[in-house]
């Protein structure tokens, strides 16, 4: 690919609590690629990707295009737990009102968007905390687990705006500990 | 300026309960020992300055667990970090909101219990309170990823810091041959001392917290 | 990849061949200062015999507040170089200096029971002095309470040097208010107020206390760093244990 990389990672090494959990790992992630990263559980998936959303230091072995706007959403949902979901997302991305609108109708929240996050399901919260990543108009998308919860109606959906989002020259990099339904994805694993 | 702004108006905008619960202790303690001292009202006005200033010194530190502590463990502080935004802005409205939903009201309280007669005890109660506020942040955000979670170690880190300010702020407040200039310089050189030092380690403590 | 200290070789060695010259001089200084402040020195005109108190009391205050500057400095060294060699030393003195402030507090109590009829007064220099020996148990406590070690190194680096502002208001506090406790005697811009034939034992005793101060920080250095090493070879072996099976 002659595309320059949105984001560049050269011989990254981290290590946790005495022990070791990556070793010279580099890899490339362009516009328009997927990035999958599995292991077992405590393999370090999630410290790798906090590490390249910048949380909470800035490695300089991970280095991303200049003005690129990234979008992260951890393991937390990052939610109010007493405002509603239009007040979460108002506040957190500051779109206009009709932008939000149209979002929240495509992922089909617009029945929630009154109601406060402290009463919505576990599934219910994982999807508005995932509306987030299109909100923002991010090229990429920093994912930690996110079918966590999520009913196969809602699944579906996510990995449908993901096709759009790859489509449209933007790059994802998600942690995940079943199998992908992306066809071109790149995966990473991460032993233990 | 207006990233402050927009931050503390969202604070503000929340049911904050525990502000409201520390305010509620401070009351009810007042009103104990305003009833236990009934007997002797000498006694009351003597001990008026000394149980308003120790009292809301105890108030803060106790509240001060809770500052960043909703924030880290719902995920903002992390998203916050992720999206570049400026701790230092996050902070500084974090102590500003907190002071206006305790320290301000503690400092109405202790003008209505004067009957609003001493002005250097309301301001001092007021601007202490913030500069404990500022400085308590630090070991409030140094505490955050410990196993020190609600034990003892925070008001025992704050208490090095709490103790000298609240008896310079007393002794300027109560005695009658400080002037008013030099207890205002002396009480913004704190103030000032207390925000530069909180604004350069509370956002080191909380990048340490997540690491 | 593995964290390592910036060059803890030729410290560890300097500090090996000192450890056993600094515990001879820190015997032979504690034992003279000893013999001469209780037994040989005059006694006081007003205290009488109890002013042989200040022989320990005196040069562990000087200890606590020297110790609390020391972790100060090393941890703003730490800071700007960014090796954890200074953590480590910061670390180890700790304990040393709490030590002291304990000290201090105790033997002072016990010389203000005969001077001053109290055990304890709410003044400034011996409630500051109280809020330092708090400062190094919120230190220590700060520190132990992270489980990972460089966070919490960290984190007491800050509250060493945020509380350092405590120093000089003990320092100065007997200048600056009239209290109960006496104001500075020997560490003063003017002549020391105090004679010269207990100046010298004070002086002997200060001695002492610093270095067997050095010594306890020695071993407890050279502790961590043991410590660090062992753990660095565990992961070594770990690498090379991974390597071999996935070969």
């Amino acid at each position: 690919m002659a595309t320059l990389p949105l984001l560049k990672v050269t011989n990254f090494n981290q290590s946790r609590s005495g022990r070791l959990l990556f070793k010279n790992l580099s890899f490339e992630v362009h516009p328009g690629q997927a990035i999958v990263l599995m292991g077992p559980n405590g393999s370090g998936k999630t410290t790798l990707l906090r590490c390249l959303a910048g949380i909470p230091d800035v490695f300089p072995e991970i280095i991303k295009a200049s003005g690129l706007r990234q979008s992260y959403v951890g393991h937390l949902n990052a939610l109010k737990s007493s405002l509603t979901v239009r007040q979460n997302l108002c506040q957190q991305t500051k779109v206009p009102p009709e932008q939000l609108t149209k979002t929240l109708e495509d992922w089909g929240l617009m029945p929630l968007q009154d109601r406060e996050i402290r009463t919505l399901s576990a599934g219910q919260k994982r999807q508005v905390a995932l509306t987030r990543l299109s909100l923002v108009g991010a090229k990429l998308w920093l994912v930690d687990e996110p079918i966590t919860h999520l009913d196969a109606a809602a699944t579906a959906h996510f990995w449908a705006s993901l096709q759009a989002h790859l489509r449209s020259e933007g790059a994802v990099v998600l942690t995940s500990h079943t199998p992908v339904p992306l066809s071109q994805a790149k995966v990473v694993v991460l032993h233990g | 300026m207006g990233n402050l702004l927009t931050q503390m108006y969202c604070e503000l905008k929340y049911t904050s309960q525990w502000a409201l619960h520390v305010l509620l202790v401070f009351l009810s303690l007042m009103v104990a020992f305003g009833v236990l001292s009934s007997k002797n009202p000498a006694l009351w006005q003597a001990f008026l300055p000394m149980l308003l200033m120790g009292l809301s010194y105890g108030m803060t530190s106790l509240s001060l667990g809770h500052l960043f502590r909703d924030d880290w463990e719902d995920g903002t502080l992390e998203w916050l970090m992720s999206e570049g935004k400026s701790l230092e802005v996050y902070g500084f409205a974090k102590i500003l909101a907190h002071w206006m939903r305790l320290g301000i009201p503690l400092a109405i309280i202790a003008g209505v219990v004067t009957g609003f007669t001493s002005f250097p005890l309301i301001f001092g109660v007021a601007i202490t309170t913030l500069t404990l506020i500022f400085l308590g942040a630090i070991p409030s955000a140094l505490c955050l990823n410990t196993k020190a979670n609600n034990s003892i170690l925070l008001p025992l880190l704050i208490l090095p810091f709490g103790i000298p300010m609240m008896v310079v702020s007393m002794a300027a407040a109560t005695d009658p041959t400080v002037g008013i200039y030099s207890y205002l310089a002396l009480q913004g050189g704190l103030f000032l001392m207390s925000a530069a030092l909180s604004l350069i380690a509370c956002p080191f403590a909380l990048r340490l917290a997540l690491r | 990849m593995v964290s390592h200290l910036s060059h803890p070789k030729p410290l560890l060695r300097m500090a090996e061949i000192l450890l056993p010259w600094a515990a001879a001089t820190s015997f032979i200084f504690m034992g003279a200062g000893l013999l001469w402040g209780l037994i040989l020195s005059p006694a006081d005109y007003q205290q009488g015999e109890s002013v042989r108190i200040m022989y320990v009391h005196v040069p562990a205050s000087w200890g606590a507040l020297c110790v609390y500057t020391a972790m100060a400095i090393l941890s703003g060294l730490a800071f700007v170089t960014r090796a954890p060699l200074f953590h480590l030393m910061a670390k180890s003195i700790a304990p040393i200096g709490m030590a002291f402030a304990f000290i201090s507090l105790g033997t002072g109590a016990i010389w203000g029971k005969p001077t001053w009829g109290t055990w304890w007064v709410w003044d400034a220099r011996l409630t500051s002095m109280l809020l330092l020996f708090i400062l190094y148990l919120g230190y220590w406590m700060l520190v132990s309470m992270f489980e990972e070690e460089e966070r919490g190194l960290s984190a007491g680096a800050v509250i060493a040097l945020v509380g350092w502002v405590n120093v000089p208001i003990i320092k100065w506090s007997v200048d600056w208010w009239y209290t109960l406790h006496q104001p500075a005697s020997v560490l003063r811009f003017a002549k020391p107020a105090i004679h010269w034939t207990m100046l010298m034992p004070l002086l002997c005793m200060a001695m002492a206390f610093a270095l067997y101060g050095l010594v306890v920080a020695i071993i407890r250095f050279r502790t961590e760093l043991t410590k660090r090493k062992v753990r660095a070879f565990q992961i070594r072996d770990w690498i090379v244990q991974q390597e071999k099976e996935a070969a």
